[in-house]
């Protein structure tokens, strides 16, 4: 009686194996490669109460947000102008993330002319330049869509800044990625571009450490933070509109 | 090779309510039912 | 003694073969198909999946793509939903293409079901519901199937101990599911697992029919954090994806861009960016139901898209800053109304970027309205 329990409980229990096994799966709930990278471009959301600004997911206290939905662009330590822009301008990334394509879409929608769009522009093009903006923001998926690696990225990027400290050409460094384009990797590429830069361009949530606003003070240059990165036309629009 | 499957299934099926004609017991002629459904509707290729 | 063991055995029998009638019924429901809204003016043809890939005909997953022509040479765009079917904000903007879209100039397919099969199951053991409804002023109901990530088994037994197609993708071990996974085999296998051969009649749709850009509707948890409300582009489609995502984020919307990954293997931007010559597209919403970490999923999950556990950890930081989980939730209407966003503002992206190929599109319902009312106003009725 035991036995014959034991095994029609077995076999109920293969049955039952057999049919929900194959009735589903180890359905992962994203339909992309769980590795992914630190993030895209994150603006934030319009007219949303927890939006930038807003003290409770500000991650250090000691900064104050400058931009909200009313006043969108905020411009400090100074004015940069057109006069300051002097051409051919050339637009790069140190760290291949998307917000370099996104930047790209912003140049023509203001429609500025006559620019260069290479992101894995080399040190050496950087002499051809009287104007180079550099979107700072490190994604390994554009790393690899660009077929470069971290090293080779990072040491891209080393030879950039070697090639226009000396030089005449101004830089403007953008971070318009927001806080999701924070990370170890992106920071790496800040911390090496902020010291070069004449112009600083940044998503105020990607700053809530004051890392940009630091950088600007302390090197004495301008900087414009955005509420999100669709406020980047004002300032594009000053500088390179058409 | 989905014939191949159905026909375990088909396989497991006669062999469950062969056992659960035999049984004597109603509580484990009752456990062998439930295990026939879903051979069943797998059978049929309802689920 | 005898005939009471006779009596109780076909006692038994005739309780199992109640709950299989019983249980059977509401499998067999689920498998019905969903009557789609046809009498869009605008739709110049029909075309079949298995016009592409023969192994198709009679399957279920021998599906409708809906053509509008313009009459216009231009552009030619393919737009789809119900890769998976659970991520109902795809579908729903294919739906809202199918009995709305005018095509101005170029041509747009629209398909609604890309995995058919996916929408005559659920996932065991998850308690999901089949099936969600929406109440039109005129009294009429309009049902929606929802189902499951993967081909049904039924349709697609048993799956393979390991298998490595074109994709690149190696399933083995915990991933074998994935192939009845369709967004994990693109470009496909023409006389593979259902499944494949679903994947490679769409790659040989956008090769015959020279597609000159698609985009795959699909929705994510909100934990994951580098999908939601963004757009991931194979790097050929860079300029499009770029244009259309800063176009949608002046005008408000939060959208987000990502490349597709280099190894991102059988997943459509990859699979078929690398293989045609279509620029390919994929754009994810919010939806609770696709996490982790959600309530029971019932119809109201589905549409109103709220969440208490997600709320609660988006509030202790957990998601960054990436976007919000309001407390009115991800709406569908506010879903579909952001994949018909993000498709229009690619269809307008492609005609600026290409003015060769000019393709536009009018007749879609205003987004806001949408959200505003609802997607029961915008759904057409049945009669």
């Amino acid at each position: 009686m035991k036995k014959k329990f034991a095994a029609l409980l077995a076999l109920a229990l293969v049955a039952s194996v057999a049919l929900t096994a194959c009735g589903g799966g180890s359905a992962p709930a994203a339909s992309t490669p769980a590795a992914g990278p630190t993030g895209t471009n994150g603006g934030t959301m319009p007219g949303t109460s927890q939006a930038v600004g807003d003290a409770s997911i500000n991650t250090n206290s000691d900064y104050t947000f400058r931009t909200s939905d009313s006043n969108r662009v905020v411009t400090e330590n100074g004015t940069f102008t057109k006069d300051n822009v002097p051409g051919p301008v050339l637009v790069t990334s140190v760290g291949q993330s998307a917000d370099v394509s996104m930047l790209d879409a912003l140049m023509k929608k203001v429609g500025a002319a006559d620019y260069t769009f290479n992101s894995t522009a080399a040190a050496d093009e950087m002499a051809n330049y009287g104007t180079i903006i550099i979107a700072c923001g490190a994604s390994s998926k554009g790393l690899g869509a660009a077929g470069i690696s971290q090293e080779d990225e990072l040491a891209r990027a080393q030879a950039i800044v070697d090639a226009v400290k000396d030089s005449d050409a101004t830089v403007i460094v953008a971070h318009l990625g927001g806080a999701s384009r924070r990370g170890a990797l992106s920071d790496q590429f800040n911390n090496m571009m902020l010291p070069c830069a004449d112009y600083i361009m940044v998503v105020e949530d990607g700053n809530d450490d004051g890392l940009f606003t630091d950088a600007a003070t302390d090197n004495g240059v301008p900087i414009t933070l955005i509420y999100s990165i669709a406020d980047a036309v004002t300032p594009l629009t000053e500088l390179f509109g058409a | 090779m989905l014939y191949i499957y159905l026909a375990i299934v088909l396989f497991l099926l006669v062999f469950i309510v062969w056992n659960m004609i035999q049984e004597k017991n109603v509580l484990l002629q009752i456990d062998a039912a439930l295990v026939v459904v879903p051979l069943v509707l797998r059978l049929l290729l309802i689920k | 003694m005898k005939n009471n063991q006779l009596i109780r055995n076909v006692a038994v029998l005739l309780v199992a073969a109640l709950i299989c009638v019983v249980a059977g019924s509401a499998f067999w429901e689920q498998q019905q198909p969903d009557v789609l809204y046809t009498g869009n003016p605008n739709i110049t043809g029909v075309l079949k999946l298995s016009d592409y890939n023969a192994n198709l005909k009679g399957t279920i997953n021998d599906v409708d793509i809906y053509v509008f022509d313009s009459g216009v040479p231009g552009g030619k765009a393919f737009i789809y939903g119900g890769t998976h079917t659970n991520e109902v904000g795809s579908m729903l903007n294919a739906v809202t293409y199918l009995e709305n879209a005018k095509c101005e100039a170029g041509t747009i397919y629209v398909m609604v079901h890309a995995n058919n099969s996916g929408y005559t199951h659920t996932q065991p053991l998850r308690g999901q519901i089949g099936k969600m409804t929406f109440d039109l002023p005129d009294g009429t109901v309009r049902e929606f199937h929802v189902g499951t990530r993967l081909t049904n088994p039924i349709h697609q037994w048993p799956d393979p101990n390991y298998r490595f197609n074109p994709s690149g993708r190696e399933l083995k071990h915990d991933e074998l599911a994935e192939i009845r996974n369709l967004n994990r085999n693109h470009p496909g296998v023409q006389d593979g697992y259902l499944t494949e051969q679903t994947c490679w009649a769409i790659y040989n749709f956008i090769n015959t029919e020279g597609i000159d850009f698609i985009l795959d509707g699909h929705e994510a948890g909100a934990e994951s954090t580098t999908l939601v409300n963004t757009l991931v582009v194979h790097e050929n489609a860079v300029p499009l994806g770029s244009t259309a995502v800063m176009n949608c984020v002046i005008n408000n919307l939060p959208m987000r861009l990502e490349f597709s990954g280099q190894t991102s293997y059988g997943l459509s931007h990859r699979g078929l960016g690398d293989n045609t010559n279509a620029l390919c597209t994929l754009f994810e919403s919010c939806n609770p139901v696709m996490g982790g970490y959600h309530e029971k999923i019932d119809e109201a999950l589905f549409k109103d898209g709220i969440s208490g556990n997600y709320r609660a950890m988006w509030e202790a930081g957990l998601f960054g800053n990436n976007y919000e989980i309001p407390e009115e939730g991800w709406p569908i209407e506010k879903r579909t109304a952001y994949h018909m966003s993000i498709s229009k503002e690619l269809i307008n992206a492609f005609d600026t970027l290409y003015p060769d190929k000019p393709i536009k599109v009018s007749g879609l319902p205003d987004a806001n309205e949408m959200i505003e009312k609802g997607l029961e106003y915008t759904l057409k009725s049945l009669g």
